[in-house]
């Protein structure tokens, strides 16, 4: 059933163009993402455990890194994309490296200080980052909405593919099984430290290539993609759709841009709404409302097939 | 000896969880580490398998320094522990937490994995639950399936910290003699139980400690005897 419910989404994404344009397919653009970064974030949360609060602060750096790529280097927007996310990766790596030894909340309070940290000190470089002004960057195809989206929709299916790839494989066993008990898994041989570093290395290497598109879709990189309520919104979007599922977590995200643009009218009162929402998600539905979508289907096929003919 | 564990002292903050602890273990042996709660016996078994480093002292498992090396590095020598709550993943199911210390170790390939798992999954009388997630298991059987988990590997060094907690007593007879064949079969197993009966009857040495320090040790009969022992940890004579 899974596998049909992605396979009619994946016709739905295709021909969205076709049916949206202009502002609801620029809608669709940043759903995109969106989209990248909360699955991503559901593995790292979800998955591992792993609780960050720097993952639009890794998306800044990949998104900077491509703009000053392609500025200063002349590098074609796809290579630089891929430098972007190689940075994050890298920053990923060394952040990873000083913290994740730590345990409990010092991973979280650790990673909203960098996240933070990185935010002032873009603000505060005008020579190089233009400040809060923001960095203006080459667009993608030209700003071409429809190759800019499904240029989105192909980078969203490759990190999807590769992050389910890493899951289903020992890796994922092993985070799940650190997730559980990290003693345990430590005593029955699984590298603690290193499996976490990985995760934390991928998904920042994700938020990073999410990063580069936002920055050559939109044209323009500023430290207000990094600001702390962006991270909130990631967070809102990964437990509203499900943080323990790639694909509900990006559905909530895109349930949550397209909400965004229908409450614009309540300026920052949406993130109350969203808050509000988050809530009921965790009273109602903990495990995210897509996942508690197909539980309650299979139970309404199970009972439907079991139904006695009369 | 197997292991060699020398002078080894771990506090808490103003607590003495271990003073100055020293004892071997011979390989092949099969030891009980016993005393009233509190006395440091998980405190050692965490120090042995990596999840505390000693505050002084050193620990070496076959002769190789083991000290501060971290639980994974410990396992992979050839160190397998289960824990007093057991430490089993509990939205995984039987077969899968079965599968993680073979993963880790790398030298199974799937076919023998799933083979070596019903395998331990029959010894264990587990093998009705294999697709049971741990979670639905009763405290007793999650024993059992941490101490299926530990045999994956076959590991050499067994700690084993209340085996027997919360098992059937009709299974615990069983459980007993399955590890007394596997000690035969040469694996060296150092058991921390409660359960004096047990240790009593399976244990060739006791190794006695109480609040943090080694207080004797030698033969279940003359730790039995032993005056010292009788007052710290029985408070009086122990009749099995």
């Amino acid at each position: 059933m899974k596998r049909l419910f992605a396979a009619v989404l994946l016709i739905l994404a295709l021909a969205f163009p076709y049916y949206f344009k202009d502002y609801w397919l620029y809608v669709g653009i940043i759903s995109l993402y969106y989209a990248m970064l909360a699955s991503s974030w559901s593995m790292l949360a979800g998955q591992a455990g792993l609780i960050s609060f720097a993952h639009v602060a890794f998306a800044g750096i990949g998104a900077y890194t491509s703009g000053f790529f392609v500025i200063h280097a002349q590098f074609p927007l796809p290579l630089a994309m891929v430098f972007g996310a190689i940075a994050s990766a890298i920053i990923g790596f060394a952040i990873g490296a000083l913290t994740l030894r730590m345990r409990g909340p010092y991973l979280a309070l650790t990673t909203l200080a960098f996240s933070e940290i990185l935010r002032i000190f873009i603000t505060a470089e005008y020579q190089l980052t233009q400040g809060s002004i923001g960095l203006q960057v080459p667009l993608i195809f030209g700003g071409n909405k429809i190759y800019s989206y499904y240029t989105g929709l192909f980078l969203f299916i490759l990190c999807t593919a590769v992050l389910k790839l890493v899951l289903q494989s020992r890796v994922g066993l092993f985070l799940i099984a650190m997730r559980e008990d990290e003693d345990g898994a430590a005593t029955r041989g699984v590298n603690t430290v290193g499996y976490r570093l990985l995760a934390f290395v991928v998904t920042s290497a994700v938020a990073g290539l999410a990063g580069g598109y936002y920055a050559h879709v939109v044209g323009l990189v500023s430290p207000q993609m990094i600001r702390l309520g962006e991270m909130g919104l990631i967070l809102a979007m990964s437990v509203f759709g499900g943080v323990e599922s790639l694909l509900g977590a990006a559905l909530g995200a895109v349930a949550l841009q397209a909400l965004t643009e229908y409450l614009r009218i309540f300026a920052e009162w949406r993130l109350a709404i969203f808050g509000a929402l988050v809530l009921f998600t965790l009273k109602f539905a903990p495990q995210g409302i897509l996942p508690r979508l197909f539980i309650d289907v299979e139970i309404f096929m199970k009972r439907w097939l079991d139904k006695p003919e009369r | 000896m197997i292991l060699d564990i020398n002078r080894v002292t771990k506090n808490f903050g103003g607590l003495k969880a271990l003073s100055d602890v020293s004892v071997s273990f011979a390989r092949g042996e099969f030891a009980g580490l016993v005393g009233p709660n509190g006395s440091g016996k998980t405190t050692l078994l965490n120090c042995i398998s990596g999840l505390y480093s000693p505050d002084t002292g050193s620990i070496q498992l076959k002769s190789k320094s083991i000290t501060g090396l971290a639980p994974h590095r410990i396992y992979r020598l050839g160190l397998g522990r289960t824990f007093q709550i057991s430490k089993v993943f509990n939205r995984l199911n039987v077969i899968d937490n079965l599968r993680i210390p073979a993963l880790t170790e790398g030298k199974l390939n799937r076919q023998e994995i799933r083979k070596r798992s019903l395998e331990i999954l029959k010894q264990i009388k587990l093998d009705n639950l294999t697709h049971s997630t741990a979670e639905n298991l009763s405290g007793g059987q999650r024993k059992l399936l941490e101490l299926g988990m530990v045999l994956m590997t076959d590991p050499q060094i067994l700690l084993l910290d209340e085996p027997f907690g919360g098992v059937h007593p009709e299974l615990k007879s069983e459980l007993e003699d399955y590890l007394c064949q596997l000690n035969r079969n040469g694996k060296t197993i150092i058991l921390v139980s409660h359960e004096m009966p047990s240790v009593f009857k399976i244990c060739q040495r006791l190794v006695v400690l109480d609040h943090g320090i080694l207080l004797t040790e030698g033969s279940p009969e003359s730790v039995r005897a032993d005056e010292r022992v009788i007052n710290a940890y029985l408070g009086g004579s122990y009749e099995t």
